[in-house]
């Protein structure tokens, strides 16, 4: 299944960005993250409960960031597995300023199998863009604060959750702590935002 | 584990009382509890209607019911059409006409027909074709089955009988 | 397979069945018709902890004209709809729609009521609803609430309704002069999800349509009105033209998904034909030609 498109933040390239690798952010963004946690090098391995509708389940996801080149784009490898099903997913993101906007082009390729892709094969796509649209809306919602906490001098709110419970909330900070204690701030942002992306990458493909 | 229920179903007349899982499927129910091998489970997406039985009258796929939801309801299964030794017009139809090859589809075939032809009683070919869509046969191409419908439907008017169901 | 394990509740009022979503929360699934539910289930796809059986409470299952509108109940079975007199004279698109949602067997157990609060955009209930611009009512721990159709769907298989509300009843507004309406579905088989189907209702004077709300089925993650369609036909007089625009309106308007039903390009195109043909049979309806 390829998945694609465009999405227009509201705020500057570098913020998106940040934005975009910030896995506290990211937790509470993408719909249902209870889990992240930090299991190699460049890798990190999340729990995610996914629902739509009457469906729903437990997905455990392995994501693995490349080829970063910030502030502009990288790429993500998604390994996820969950009862339900399974997807082996590559992901590609790029930045572009456009004013004071930017542009972020998204695309991608999934496989999915398992008995969530032979029963749920006409609700892929739209739940894919179902997700993608919440998960992005939510993003978008923590630029924009970001931006005006920035312009008013002050420390940027906590970020708007979108249906994470508050397991997410502390499973991130417990995150970003352990990164901090075991990794330079440069390459925490870079694997934090190859978490986030990858799970939110899991979370489109699988349910999609 | 959650709790279990104890219910009755009147199967064909008869009272069956059991323990069930809640979770326990009308027609495992009919098959396993009721020792009923006539009803069928062709598929597990309630699509082919090999499981048709009545609940109160009225022709469902079983394989998508609940077995606590027939609890102090009667259900009518393939079972139940002949009396005694007589055949029922349909049983008779689906013989004289050839209306069955393996017969995996046919007692859900003849379930339906059941409450068709008490609804409809001199229906069209097409009536038919229409009525039997939520069963599929993979054998005969349904010629033969709609063949066997309409020899029923003859002898049911024919004898006067209700169609009861 | 078999279904996981739940917790089964069989209330006998609705009071009693909102009591139990409001205690339950998100753990709980109303167990109606069904056809939606227990098929996921059976994949183990939905596994509810808890089931809320409304199949016996009484008065939910009513078909009768009550002043401007014809009520149903949220329990009313397809089949009711597909044999009514009532319905094949008065409400014809709901007739339509009676004879084409899945097979017989489904629906001597599907609702109309679940069909319309799965949010399914698939089923083909919500269409018609939107068509027809009907009210939905819920009941709820702090009573009934009406909400109307176009404020309902709100997501993929998601309602305005809370999660401890049962929708009850659903208000169909009768027809006035000149009202024409018809659904046209397009499946590969008897008894499959739509590739695309299209609800319209229309209000005619001669050949000028004065009102027109069309609804469409299966080409949208959350089901639509398609508002260009409409305006494409508002206040004109309805040529071969006017119809080819709003049949191109919807098609350009509508989302689909590519999927084993067709292509995007595919279901556009279906989308514009049966609009168009939905058109004309409620125009032949209006005018009192044949249905």
């Amino acid at each position: 299944m390829k998945v694609g498109g465009e999405y227009t933040f509201e705020g500057p390239q570098q913020m998106v960005w940040e934005t975009l690798l910030d896995p506290t952010v990211l937790a509470s963004v993408l719909p249902g993250c209870e889990k992240l946690e930090l299991v190699g090098e460049d890798e990190y391995e999340g729990a995610l409960k996914i629902k739509v509708g009457p469906v729903q389940g437990q997905f455990m996801g392995k994501v693995k960031l490349e080829d970063i080149q910030p502030p502009d784009s990288y790429t993500m490898q998604v390994d996820g597995r969950g009862a339900p099903g399974f997807v082996k997913a590559t992901g590609h993101l790029k930045l572009q300023a456009d004013g004071a906007n930017t542009q972020v082009t998204y695309e991608g390729e999934a496989q999915v199998g398992g008995r969530l892709a032979s029963v749920g094969q006409r609700l892929m796509e739209s739940s894919a863009k179902a997700i993608i649209k919440q998960s992005l809306d939510g993003l978008n919602a923590a630029v924009k604060s970001r931006g005006s906490a920035a312009a008013a001098g002050v420390d940027a709110p906590p970020p708007p959750k979108v249906e994470a419970p508050s397991q997410a909330e502390f499973a991130a900070t417990i995150a970003k702590e352990v990164a901090k204690d075991l990794i330079p701030p440069w390459l925490r942002y870079a694997i934090g935002a190859a978490v986030a992306v990858g799970l939110a990458y899991l979370v489109y493909t699988l349910i999609g | 584990m959650t709790t279990r229920k104890k219910i009755t179903v009147t199967i064909n007349g008869e009272a069956v009382t059991r323990e069930v899982e809640p979770r326990t499927l009308l027609v495992h129910f009919i098959r396993e509890d009721a020792n009923l091998t006539g009803t069928h489970i062709g598929c597990d997406t309630t699509s082919c209607g090999a499981c048709t039985v009545h609940l109160n009258g009225s022709a469902v796929k079983s394989c998508t019911v609940f077995a606590v939801q027939a609890d102090g309801q009667s259900v009518d299964t393939v079972e139940g059409l002949a009396n005694g030794a007589e055949l029922h017009p349909l049983q008779e139809g689906f013989w004289e006409k050839h209306g069955l090859q393996c017969g995996y589809c046919t007692p859900g075939m003849m379930m339906t027909a059941k409450e068709f032809l008490a609804r409809n009683p001199d229906p069209t070919e097409e009536e038919i074709r229409w009525g039997i869509s939520g069963n599929l046969c993979r054998c005969t191409g349904y010629n033969k089955i709609v063949e066997a419908i309409l020899y029923a439907a003859e002898k049911l008017r024919e004898s006067g009988k209700e169609a009861a169901v | 397979m078999i279904p996981g394990e739940f917790e089964y509740h069989a209330p006998s009022t609705v009071d009693e069945a909102v009591a139990l979503l409001d205690r339950l929360g998100d753990e709980a699934k109303i167990l109606a018709g069904g056809h939606s539910l227990v098929p996921a289930m059976r994949f183990r796809l939905a596994q509810p902890a808890h089931l809320v059986d409304i199949n016996g409470i009484d008065d939910l299952a009513y078909l009768r004209e009550e002043g401007d509108h014809l009520a149903i109940g949220a329990m009313t079975r397809e089949s009711a709809l597909e044999h009514s007199d009532l319905v094949a004279r008065r409400y014809p698109m709901l007739a339509d729609a009676g004879h084409v949602i899945a097979d017989p067997l489904v629906r001597n157990r599907g609702t109309v009521g679940g069909n319309l609060a799965h949010a399914d955009p698939a089923n083909d209930h919500p269409a018609v609803m939107l068509a027809y611009g009907a009210t939905l009512v819920a009941q709820g721990p702090g009573g009934r609430r009406e909400i109307a159709v176009d404020d309902f769907f709100t997501g993929l298989f998601e309602s305005a309704m809370a999660a401890n509300e049962i929708l009850v009843e659903i208000r169909v507004p009768a027809p006035g002069a000149g009202n024409g309406e018809a659904y046209e579905k397009f499946e590969r088989k008897v008894g499959d999800y739509a590739i695309s189907a299209a609800a319209v209702r229309l209000t005619m004077s001669g050949n000028t349509c004065t009102a027109a709300r069309v609804g469409l089925t299966n080409v949208s993650a959350v089901p639509m009105r398609s508002a260009g369609a409409e305006a494409a036909m508002a206040g004109k007089e309805l040529t071969e033209e006017v119809i080819e625009a709003a049949g191109q309106a919807a098609a350009g308007e509508c989302d689909p998904s590519a999927d084993l039903r067709g292509s995007e390009a595919y279901k556009r195109d279906v989308t514009r034909v049966l609009v168009k043909r939905a058109i004309r049979k409620a125009m032949a309806r209006a005018q009192g030609g044949a249905a």
